[in-house]
């Protein structure tokens, strides 16, 4: 009878309770916390908390091989699936009119991407190698499913880690940003008032994705899976022909994916693979990255003005850190804040979108060149 | 570890240089692109 009542109480998930488990059900609750109360990318934070939360509930095993969360991990995530099908809708959902209407901030979409290559000169100064230090850099580009993509691809067992850190600190932009841009930004700069962008047509819409699509695979094939889907949703939308599957790739897929998304990076983060010092120093590298990121922004904004007869407002280059619209909100904010008629935000939302591209771009080169 | 080093300042001037070459080949393109239709196309649907 005692035997059986021992076999019993070890058969239970709370005699396996550890403190890791115990820390990690307090990220979980922290994540959600922030999600529910600050609204922080909560589309994310929920299942990813609720992934953390379940995964490092002892015994359940969800991780393990035909387990729910290893089939979601698996075919989601190791097959590379649900990264590009979020970029179809992401594509389908982002209007590229304000990068057309003014093509110069592609460069600023470019230039922003100066912070994943200085993570990635930092990781590799703590020790990590230079697959870890390429998914630990593109945290920079402030684009979770690119982020996820890379980590991947390159260092599995850090997914969890910079997938938390990339959402985390892209729910973060309001907080991290404005301080950077004051620092690095005059307040005669800030009152820079810009020109309203000249209409965009149809057509030019329309041929864009095309063009995209067809230069960046063939200047980085390792990138088209994310860039040609990417493309094809924006093509669904500008087509205008094809309402039905773009709603679709915008609506019903993508909350599809996201569930399946947030719920796999959440299972990767047990207490035995999250709680490493590599896992706090990803954290740290990704603020780097953030910071430096919008820095470069700024900075070849700050250039094209000393070049250029007609001024921009050099804050709209710290939307070029991805983060959509989230950093050209930020840059809406800060100009209103100063000037009250000064509108900024379709201006920011040129780099802002200039800068998913740049990941995708400087995500592929990494695929291609630190794959060793 | 030299080597590492090495392998990253390729990736550095590489990945870079790449981005801002895709990047800015892109914008040519949209000017081209505005250019050409703006020659040979009338467009009556401006948004």
């Amino acid at each position: 009878m005692v035997d059986t009542f021992f076999t019993f109480i070890h058969s239970m998930g709370f005699y396996h309770l550890t403190v890791g488990n115990l820390i990690m059900w307090a990220i979980a609750f922290a994540l959600m916390y922030l999600a529910i109360t600050k609204g922080y990318e909560p589309l994310l934070l929920i299942p990813i908390g609720f992934g953390v939360f379940i995964v490092n509930l002892p015994l359940t095993n969800l991780m393990e091989n035909h387990q729910i969360l290893h089939i979601f991990y698996h075919y989601g995530l190791e097959w590379e699936l649900i990264p590009p099908i979020i970029f179809l809708g992401l594509g389908a959902m982002t209007d590229f009119g304000p990068v057309i209407a003014n093509p110069k901030t592609l460069l600023l979409g470019a230039a922003a991407q100066f912070g994943v290559y200085i993570a990635f000169f930092f990781a590799l100064g703590l020790g990590f190698t230079i697959p870890e230090a390429c998914s630990i850099g593109i945290i920079g580009g402030a684009d979770g499913p690119t982020t996820i993509f890379t980590t991947v691809a390159l260092a599995p067992h850090l997914l969890g880690a910079t997938a938390v850190a990339a959402y985390s600190y892209m729910a973060l932009v309001p907080v991290i940003q404005p301080p950077i841009i004051k620092m690095m930004t005059t307040k005669e700069e800030r009152l820079i008032r810009m020109k309203q962008l000249r209409p965009v047509s149809k057509r030019q819409k329309m041929v864009f994705p095309l063009i995209t699509c067809g230069l960046v695979c063939l200047f980085v094939p390792a990138s088209a899976a994310l860039m040609a889907m990417f493309m094809l949703g924006n093509f669904f939308r500008e087509s205008g022909v094809v309402e039905r599957l773009s709603g679709t790739a915008q609506n019903e897929l993508m909350n599809i994916v996201t569930i399946f998304l947030g719920i796999a990076v959440g299972g990767t983060m047990s207490a035995d693979a999250f709680l490493t010092p590599k896992a706090l120093m990803v954290f740290a590298m990704g603020l780097v990255a953030f910071s430096f990121s919008t820095i470069g922004g700024l900075l070849l904004a700050k250039l094209m003005n000393v070049f250029s007869k007609e001024k921009i407002n050099p804050m709209i280059g710290a939307a070029g850190v991805s983060a959509v619209p989230m950093a050209a909100r930020v840059v809406q904010k800060m100009g209103a804040a100063e000037d009250p008629r000064n509108f900024l935000l379709m201006h920011a939302m040129g780099p802002n979108v200039a800068g998913v591209i740049g990941t995708v771009v400087a995500a592929g080169i990494f695929l291609t060149m630190g794959g060793q | 570890m030299m080597d590492m080093w090495a392998e990253a300042t390729k990736i550095f001037i590489f990945g870079f240089s790449s981005v801002f070459l895709i990047l800015g080949t892109l914008s040519l393109s949209v000017v081209l692109t505005r250019v050409l239709f703006d020659k040979f196309g009338k467009d009556p649907k401006k948004s």
